[in-house]
């Protein structure tokens, strides 16, 4: 039975392949971005383990103190603990080098002469050994350099490389080449070696460690000899295992890939939303035939399991045209997440090409399928429950639909209530399930009420498409009172992928909004000196010695050094921003929210108290007054909060301290900004370009007049957003393709229509353009549905995924903007995926059209 | 002949510059020991004939690579103690690079020996870890197995011969097996011992499948105060075909030198005992 029933399905859709393909599209763009994400994830997070696995060598625990490093003596410390088989100091530097057309290297300060027993390396030279060890040991300006990088830049041993030290641009003498294996396969060949005490010297560490790997001796577990060193080993030493490592850097990418997979959602979500459509037109057509086989004796059960197959057969067709365009971008989606976490690393990671992961396709398989059954479920249940006799009826009676009753309006008002109420009042910590969960609620209840909004909508847009398009207006707009479920499947697709957009757009918007808000509030010295053409560099640091030489310019009022880094804090970490406070209070007093500004003008600069950042005081619970219990190297430190600030620079949230205090108890006066305010008067082109000339060939050091740096924040903005500019080009080809799709269909299940329209003497223009003001009465409607979807939406966004990611809200902005401007773009796009219908429309005849079901 | 060890394993390894510049060059006379009764008496005769409580030594390493290339290295060793207990200290005088460098070791009874390495250019002391004992020496051709002198009591030995003929020297060809193999990298060595110095003058070292690794050939045979050594050692690395000449240009026994001066302290004070160029 259900192989005959399957050779009439295959007829059917043979016969409507445009149809196919279409339905078919809008499953694979779900799958394929789902693909394309999920496969360039896995192989970003394969190269971070490997990474991690490389660097760590066999190091079974590492200690460090944040970025700020420890005393070397701990390494006596950590060595002196019974289980401790081998214990080495680390220092690892990110440092840009002089060469052209090459980025950052990765520097591991290591002790050589033990270091071995831990991590591998295997040099070129001879079977292990470094050219010259003593010579290696002897100058500090010594490097082991991996051989992929010295091919690519023709280096060989006893040659130079330039890099940035701390102490500016110095030549390093190659004294070794390791081979790609171990730790020269890490980072695509950008990493090198160098004697940790040179490292100190070099890099301006002082007596410091950054780090000590070690290993557990046979006979104890790792987990004993971590709580073993936690309780001997000072307060703030984090001891952890090396992957721990790469869940930070995980972390780190969990946005991205948060952020893509709902764009896959969307997408996925929009594909239901087109099989539904296609389905019930498919439906709608084949009503006699579904009739007939019930008058012979199909049952119900054959009836839906017919359409359910279909469905199975176009979710797996689909899903297979997905996985296939998606395993070709992954390699692009690789790329970008790449060079993200490559801004978040500071080298570029560690190259691992995707590749096909059975579960991945499986996966992608299933959400198809499952995608496609869903919107098949009802219209085939529909088809199942059809009446023989009305089947049999003429095609008129069929189409009547039963009246949009009250109880789905309810039912769909009290949903998007529901959700409302659970985004803006459940806590964070219900966790991000649940709270998709909550959003699920609000398409759920959007969904249901789809057609009385349809409806509406489009009896409010009668008289306007009456009065400006004439009987053909009013025609297009009649079809979708009469029928708003066969609009809702398009205007729902439209209205998902415009939601999107617009909540999107509303995001990016209200973080500009504060960015421009914290940038010109804390952000408004004259001139910055950075170290990195990102945010900040982790490893090199101006001396004090920079912002000396600058203060000595004429024109300079003051100069205030920044220090910026993170710490660890209650489990976690902190970033620490560290600057004179004197200053500070004198050009951006007006920044510190609450307290008591004379208590912060007293206490502040000297050091008997902090500010915190907004999302620290949030992330926390602190608020003025409570105080901050930080383990420093020198002490602990119990300072009471005097304010909250704006500043966005770490999702940890930030500590700021007065320098003096900081350089106290971290024994460390590195520089990471160089704040310069300007006597009046003075021309900040003028003096950037005299401190360009004192730095140039010593300090990598980016200078920034205040409209360049609030630029170049903008740009690390639209770096940051990146990802979302894609899901809108994502969200953009669905609703396109969501277009395309049902108004093709829709002009091809009004056939019959268009046939007794032509009868009655219309004309081909006429019809074609019924079916253009329709498409233009579907795109209203859409970005009319779209925009109040966005309204919920864009609270889930600015509040729930934004405390969740970056562990604060932002302000709810409504985009008008963008919804007025959408508009003319939304139109247009419907009235190109609407030209084919409109000439498949034209085209119809007469007599086969009257007889066509 | 197969010898067990007997004797207590209190007998500390004399240490690496001890090794290089010291063991090679410094041994007892055969006869004063009493004559060989078998081959680990032979072995202990070449240990135990050092008596002098101190030496100055100036010597100088060339290094040559596969090509035949080659670069030196010249460093004053001064070395005090008694066996077991000695302070070596080596301070390079050349190339320009690495003058100044100098490196301390300190031998301590029943333990492996303490090193410390002085580095000018960033005025500090380190201490070295203690080395895979595969891995060369500083870039020569000396693994830091071999320039750990062996305990006695750790290998047995056989006498396989005693009648090649060395660069004139009639000789004792004894091997040397490892008790434990886990301490060495050496499945086993063969000694050429002069029958008329108690100087070991050839060895061949041998890796787990019995492939030669190493070759060690000592000329110039000298004796000094009682103590005989060598003046010229070369080794040569099988596989790679490296080999690394070791020259011994001046040797001064017994010349007062200060304990208090063997101390990584001293060193970062002072960049170590200052001696002779």
């Amino acid at each position: 039975m259900l192989g005959a029933l399957f050779q009439i399905s295959s007829r059917q859709w043979l016969t409507h392949r445009l149809r196919l393909l279409l339905t078919a599209l809008g499953i694979a763009l779900g799958v394929g971005v789902y693909f394309a994400v999920s496969t360039a994830n896995t192989a970003l997070l394969a190269s971070l383990a490997l990474t991690v696995e490389r660097l760590a060598g066999q190091s079974t625990l590492q200690v460090s103190a944040g970025e700020t490093g420890f005393p070397e003596a701990t390494l006596d410390a950590v060595r002196g603990t019974p289980g401790v088989q081998v214990a080495e100091p680390v220092i690892e530097v990110i440092v840009r080098t002089g060469l052209a057309e090459e980025g950052n290297l990765l520097i591991l300060g290591v002790d050589t002469t033990g270091d071995q027993q831990l991590r591998q390396y295997e040099f070129d030279r001879s079977a292990s050994q470094i050219a010259d060890p003593l010579t290696y040991l002897a100058q500090p300006y010594s490097i082991l350099l991996s051989r992929a990088f010295a091919e690519r830049h023709g280096v060989n041993i006893g040659d130079r490389v330039p890099l940035f030290t701390a102490h500016g641009r110095k030549d390093f003498t190659v004294q070794g080449l390791f081979k790609p294996t171990g730790i020269g396969a890490v980072f695509d060949g950008n990493i090198a070696v160098m004697d940790v005490y040179s490292a100190q010297v070099v890099f301006g560490r002082g007596r410091n460690f950054d780090r000590i790997d070690l290993k557990n001796a046979p006979g104890i577990s790792v987990e004993d000899l971590q709580a073993r060193l936690r309780t001997r080993l000072p307060a703030g030493l984090e001891v952890q295992q090396p992957r721990m490592r790469g869940q930070a850097l995980e972390n780190a990418v969990t946005a991205m890939r948060l952020g893509m997979l709902i764009t896959s959602f969307i997408a996925l979500l929009v594909g239901v939303y087109l099989i539904f459509n296609s389905f019930t037109i498919a439906i709608g057509q084949r009503w006699k035939e579904i009739g007939i086989l019930r008058a012979v004796g199909v049952e119900r059960a054959h009836i839906n399991a017919m359409f359910l197959a279909e469905a199975l057969v176009m979710g797996v067709c689909g899903s297979l045209l997905g996985i296939t365009g998606g395993f070709l971008a992954a390699a692009e989606a690789n790329r970008v997440m790449s060079s993200i976490a490559a801004s978040v690393y500071g080298v570029v990671s560690t190259a691992v090409a995707p590749r096909l992961h059975s579960e991945l396709v499986l996966t992608a398989l299933a959400l198809g399928v499952a995608a496609s059954l869903t919107g098949a479920w009802f219209p085939a249940r529909a088809a199942a429950h059809l009446d023989p006799i009305l089947a049999l009826h003429n095609i008129e009676a069929r189409q009547r639909e039963s009246t949009l009753g009250w109880g789905r309006a309810a039912l769909g008002a009290g949903l998007i209530l529901l959700s409302s109420l659970l985004v803006g009042f459940a806590p964070a910590r219900v966790g991000m399930t649940s709270q998709f969960a909550f959003a699920g609620l609000m398409l759920l209840g959007l969904t249901i009420l789809m057609p009385v909004l349809v409806h509406w909508v489009a009896r409010l847009l009668r008289p306007v498409l009456d009065w400006t398009g004439g009987s053909e207006g009013a025609l297009a707009v009649d079809a979708m009172i009469q029928s708003p479920r066969r609009s809702a499947a398009t205007v729902g697709a439209l209205m998902i992928s415009l939601m999107f957009v617009y909540s999107t757009g509303a995001y990016i918007q209200s973080y500009r909004h504060m960015i421009d808000r914290w940038t010109s509030r804390m952000l408004n010295a004259d001139l910055f000196v950075a170290t990195s053409a990102l945010l900040r560099s982790t490893s090199y640091h101006f001396s004090e010695d920079l912002g000396r030489e600058i203060a000595a310019l004429p024109e300079v009022e003051r100069v205030e050094n920044v220090r910026f880094t993170l710490i660890p804090y209650r489990g976690d970490a902190a970033a620490v921003i560290a600057i004179e406070m004197d200053g500070f209070l004198a050009r951006a007093a007006d920044a510190v929210l609450g307290g008591n500004r004379e208590t912060v003008r007293k206490l502040l600069p000297r050091g008997q108290g902090v500010l915190v950042s907004r999302n620290f005081s949030a992330r926390w619970s602190a608020g003025v007054g409570s105080r901050v219990h930080i383990n420093a190297p020198a002490g602990v430190l119990d300072l009471p909060i005097l304010g909250i600030v704006e500043d966005y620079r770490s999702d940890k949230g930030s500590i700021f301290m007065d320098r003096g205090l900081y350089k106290q108890y971290w024994h460390d006066d590195a520089v990471d900004f160089v704040d310069i305010s300007l006597k009046p008067g003075a021309s900040p082109t003028a003096v950037k370009a005299r401190i360009e000339r004192l730095t140039a060939g010593n300090e990598h050091a980016l200078v920034y007049t205040n409209a360049q740096f609030r630029g170049w924040i903008s740009g690390l903005v639209d770096q940051f957003f990146l990802l979302n500019y894609m899901q809108l080009v994502v969200a953009i080809i669905v609703a396109v393709v969501g277009i395309a799709n049902t108004l093709l269909i829709s002009a091809m299940e009004r056939r019959r229509e268009f046939g007794i329209l032509r009868a009655l003497g219309g004309l081909r223009s006429q019809i074609a353009k019924v079916v253009l003001l329709e498409a233009l009465t579907i795109s209203i409607v859409g970005v009319l549905v779209g925009a109040i979807a966005a309204l919920f939406n864009i609270q889930f966004m600015s509040h729930t995924v934004s405390t969740v990611l970056a562990g604060y809200d932002v302000p709810y902005v409504f985009p008008w903007q963008l919804i007025l401007e959408s508009l003319p773009l939304v139109t247009a796009v419907s009235l190109v995926a609407a030209w084919l219908p409109a000439r498949r429309a034209m085209q119809v005849q007469v007599v086969e059209a009257i007889g066509y079901e | 002949m197969n010898e067990t060890s007997r004797a207590a394993r209190g007998h500390a390894a004399r240490v690496a510059w001890s090794r290089c510049a010291g063991a090679l060059l410094l041994a007892a006379s055969l006869q004063a020991s009493g004559g060989p009764s078998d081959a680990r008496a032979i072995i202990e005769g070449v240990y135990r004939q050092d008596t002098s409580h101190d030496a100055l030594i100036k010597a100088g390493f060339e290094i040559f690579d596969k090509d035949g290339h080659s670069t030196q290295k010249k460093f004053t060793v001064s070395r005090i103690g008694a066996p077991g207990e000695r302070r070596t200290l080596v301070v390079f005088s050349d190339p320009q690079e690495i003058r100044g460098v100098a490196l301390l070791s300190i031998s301590r009874p029943g333990a492996s020996a303490r090193q410390y390495l002085y580095v000018p250019a960033i005025q500090r002391v380190r201490a070295v870890a203690v080395q895979q004992r595969t891995e060369r020496f500083l870039g020569t051709d000396f693994s830091f197995e071999d320039i750990q002198e062996r305990a006695l009591d750790d290998y047995s030995y056989r006498l396989l011969g005693d009648t090649e003929l060395i660069d004139g020297h009639k000789t004792y060809k004894i091997e040397a097996t490892p008790l434990d193999r886990a301490d060495s990298q050496y499945k086993f060595l063969h000694y050429w011992v002069a029958q008329d110095a108690p100087v070991i003058i050839y060895a061949e070292m041998f890796d787990d499948q019995g492939a030669k690794v190493r070759t060690l050939h000592a000329t110039q045979l000298r004796r000094l105060s009682g103590i005989w050594g060598v003046r010229h050692t070369e080794v040569h690395t099988v596989r790679e075909g490296t080999r690394t000449i070791l020259s011994i240009t001046d040797v001064k026994l017994n010349t007062g030198l200060n304990e208090q001066l063997f101390t990584p302290q001293a060193l970062e004070a002072s960049a170590g005992p200052k001696t002779a160029d």
